[in-house]
């Protein structure tokens, strides 16, 4: 809520898309963005927003999932087919599966509903600001907290000090920082590191996740970096920061 | 277990057919068999007959021939009438030869020695072929009923084939067993709550405890069996391919004595009972998870229907009232107070709807838990990530040691368990307070425990909690339906664990939960990159 005082770190006007079919959820997401100076266009039907999304360019999507004339999830493969503008879903609770169909189609991130505009606020700068260093995921090191990623010397350092992680703690933590703030669903983390053979077996990803967290989090039961998505993956919350 | 009974009416039907008493006599209704003294008199007519026809051809024909005449009289008798009248019949022949064929006639003296000779040949040919044929009668009697019982076990197999109800099957078999086994039969089914049920009128009380056990045991009770072999009456179990179906009662005349392939007959009708009654069991499985699964569905759509409507409005209603605080010009104190407070209201009764359809959907159905091995870490790091914003105000302590053992939980209702208890703990206790999560192993199960340093829990009414509807302070100020902790317990049974409040040690609520740990599964020790690092 205290949007405009983080509103000073200045992430430019974007262009956001916001589809949505309730007229009241539009209004206050725009409402919201606009205290931020953003340029927001509103639409309430998939067809209208894929004209909308092909005309405005948008530099983020709001989605909600259930959309009267379509699934938010065929948006959501059609825009990812020319456009890499991060996608934030609007998401009912207990929509677990819906989730991560979205992610897994393309999406960034989701909100839960009831969310206040604070929380909303947080996201969209967090993935804005991802935009804006678009180099993120290319560049050669990652400062988080008092750690440095280093890419290039595969190494993670803290205060300086070489954090040791096994190639799999490594290799998990890479992609997880290279999309940050993103959730990435435990099946996409699964494929990426142990293959398509393994994509259910979710115990592999906690053990390792488990030991990354003793290393890197101050406390693990309480993760500042290594966010857990309940049921749908995890996240590199960079944004928070 | 207990002995269910179908309703009167629809079965007296079978059961009185089932009961209906007919002799044994019926079984063999293609030769009756006369009365003992009807079949001696009728052999002493055949021989009788015999005589007078012999009589006018005396003068045409020798002894021999006359003999011969008598011969055919035993033969007829023996086959007619069976073997004891056939024995009378030979010897009737041979004292009406000697009376009325031999000189000197109407005497039982002899003239000439030598017919002795004839006598005891001619009887004992007479018994030697009496007992031949009476015995080819008997054998052609036994192969006749035994192909009579062949065919209605025919019959009934085809009756139990294309029985859909347990009601014709009992029906099929009473008749069955009325007329081939001179039997009173009752049929016990097993039902799909896996409760005897007594098709029809069981006998008596003690016949259905005994009826329990036999499908307890799986073994035969009463005559004829291992068990208590002196009950005048047996219950077979109907054992089919899967389970025992169901248990049939047998009761036979006491002094009827039973031809030794009765039993087997018995036993073959039992098999094909049983497997008729196994078809019937999964018609009505099937059935019952059709029917399941339409209502499961109607369900299903209603309540997220239910849910869009509820959850809409409210996530309109705080993000709204939310962004009150974001419009120019600016609010004043007063109004961004009003609007803070709209947007709290609103949460708070949107985490209501939440707790009401989780509920609703948890209890509506069996709900197929996302079970998944996983640290108990993880959840309570994403639970107090969820109540951070709740939470601010007091001080939370996590302790769980490293080596707790992994526990086998769906993560999104277990996640809500323990967002309802962080955020009971921080609306009943005072700011900066502290609120503690801790687990320890104790031998097969783990513990979680959830502890505040508030005022604690109203003494004896830690149970009444969990009931719905139910909260600490009944006239409190403190707002909030007490569905969260009813959730809480439906939600952790469904893991197969208990939860339940205690006064704290020292002060404060503290709520317990016990799970189960079980084998987790195994993670390769290696690292499948240790050998090959990145490329």
């Amino acid at each position: 809520m205290n949007g405009q005082a983080v509103g000073a770190e200045d992430l430019g006007v974007a262009r956001v898309l916001v589809i949505e079919d309730e007229a009241d959820i539009r209004r206050f997401v725009r409402v919201a963005l606009e205290s931020e100076r953003h340029d927001v266009t509103e639409a309430g039907t998939l067809e209208r927003a894929l004209i909308e999304a092909g005309t405005r360019r948008p530099d983020l999507v709001v989605l909600d999932l259930g959309l009267p004339d379509g699934d938010g999830v065929d948006f959501i493969r059609e825009f990812r087919s020319w456009s890499s503008s991060p996608v934030l879903v609007l998401s009912a609770r207990a929509g677990e599966a819906e989730k991560i169909r979205a992610l897994d189609a393309g999406a960034d991130d989701y909100l839960v509903k009831p969310f206040g505009s604070g929380e909303l606020l947080a996201r969209t700068r967090a993935h804005l600001r991802r935009r804006q260093h678009h180099t993120a995921a290319h560049e050669a090191t990652l400062d988080f907290g008092n750690m440095t990623l280093d890419r290039a010397r595969r190494r993670l350092t803290r205060d300086g000090e070489t954090v040791h992680l096994t190639p799999i703690e490594y290799r998990l933590l890479l992609l997880l920082s290279s999309r940050p703030d993103r959730v990435l669903t435990h099946r996409h983390l699964l494929q990426e590191l142990w293959g398509p053979q393994h994509a259910e077996d979710l115990h592999y990803l906690r053990v390792h996740m488990g030991n990354l967290r003793k290393k890197i989090e101050a406390d693990p039961s309480r993760p500042r970096w290594l966010v857990t998505e309940t049921g749908v993956g995890y996240r590199f919350a960079m944004g928070a920061g | 277990m207990r002995v269910r009974r179908r309703g009167p009416g629809c079965l007296s039907g079978a059961y009185y057919s089932a009961f209906v008493p007919l002799s044994s006599d019926c079984a063999i209704n293609a030769s009756k068999p006369l009365p003992v003294w009807a079949a001696y008199a009728g052999a002493a007519a055949v021989c009788a007959a015999a005589a007078v026809l012999a009589t006018p051809l005396q003068g045409l024909l020798d002894t021999s021939s006359v003999v011969l005449v008598f011969m055919l009289a035993v033969v007829v008798s023996a086959a007619r009438f069976g073997r004891g009248p056939a024995l009378l019949a030979a010897a009737l022949s041979v004292l009406l030869l000697n009376v009325f064929f031999i000189a000197p006639r109407y005497s039982l003296a002899v003239s000439d020695e030598r017919f002795f000779f004839t006598f005891a040949v001619m009887l004992a040919v007479g018994l030697v072929v009496g007992q031949l044929t009476a015995g080819l009668r008997a054998q052609a009697q036994t192969a006749e009923r035994r192909e009579q019982r062949m065919r209605s076990l025919y019959e009934v197999s085809r009756e139990l084939g294309s029985a859909l109800a347990v009601e014709q099957v009992a029906m099929a078999v009473g008749r069955f067993a009325s007329t081939q086994l001179d039997a009173q039969v009752c049929l016990w089914v097993v039902g799909l709550d896996d409760q005897l049920q007594a098709i029809g009128a069981a006998p008596s009380p003690e016949v259905e405890v005994l009826a329990v056990r036999t499908l307890r045991r799986g073994q035969a009770i009463g005559r004829g069996a291992a068990d208590q072999p002196e009950l005048p009456f047996a219950l077979l179990p109907l054992r089919a391919t899967m389970a025992v179906r169901g248990v049939l009662f047998v009761q036979q005349p006491s002094t009827r004595e039973a031809p030794p392939d009765e039993q087997h007959l018995l036993l073959t009708c039992a098999t094909l009972l049983a497997g008729a009654l196994e078809r019937i069991h999964y018609i009505d499985v099937a059935q019952a998870s059709a029917l399941e699964v339409q209502e499961e569905r109607l369900r299903n759509t209603l309540l997220s229907a239910l849910s869009h409507d509820l959850r809409t409005p409210l996530a309109s209603l705080v993000g709204l009232a939310d962004s009150m605080q974001l419009t120019r010009p600016a609010l004043t104190p007063e109004q961004a107070e009003i609007a803070g407070a709209i947007a709290a209201s609103a949460r708070r009764l949107s985490a209501m709807a939440n707790n009401l359809l989780d509920m609703a959907r948890l209890q509506a159905s069996a709900v197929q838990l996302d079970l998944q091995w996983q640290p108990v870490e993880e959840v309570v790091g994403a639970a107090l990530a969820v109540t951070a914003s709740t939470l601010a105000r007091h001080r939370v302590v996590v302790q769980l040691p490293g080596d707790l053992p992994w526990v086998r939980f769906d993560a999104t209702l277990m996640e809500r368990v323990l967002v309802n208890l962080l955020e009971n703990a921080a609306k009943y206790t005072p700011q900066d307070s502290l609120i503690e999560i801790h687990a320890t192993a104790h031998g097969d199960t783990v513990d979680l425990v959830v502890q505040d340093h508030g005022p604690g829990l109203p003494a004896g009414r830690e149970e009444d909690l969990f009931k719905k509807f139910e909260r600490g302070a009944r006239e409190g100020s403190t707002p909030g339906v007490g569905l969260g902790l009813a959730l809480c317990r439906t939600i952790v049974t469904a893991h197969a664990g208990t939860i339940h409040a205690e006064a704290g040690r020292g002060c404060g609520a503290r709520f317990v939960m016990q799970f189960p740990c079980g084998r987790p599964p195994a993670v390769p020790a290696g690292d499948p990159w240790q050998e090959a690092p990145p490329a």
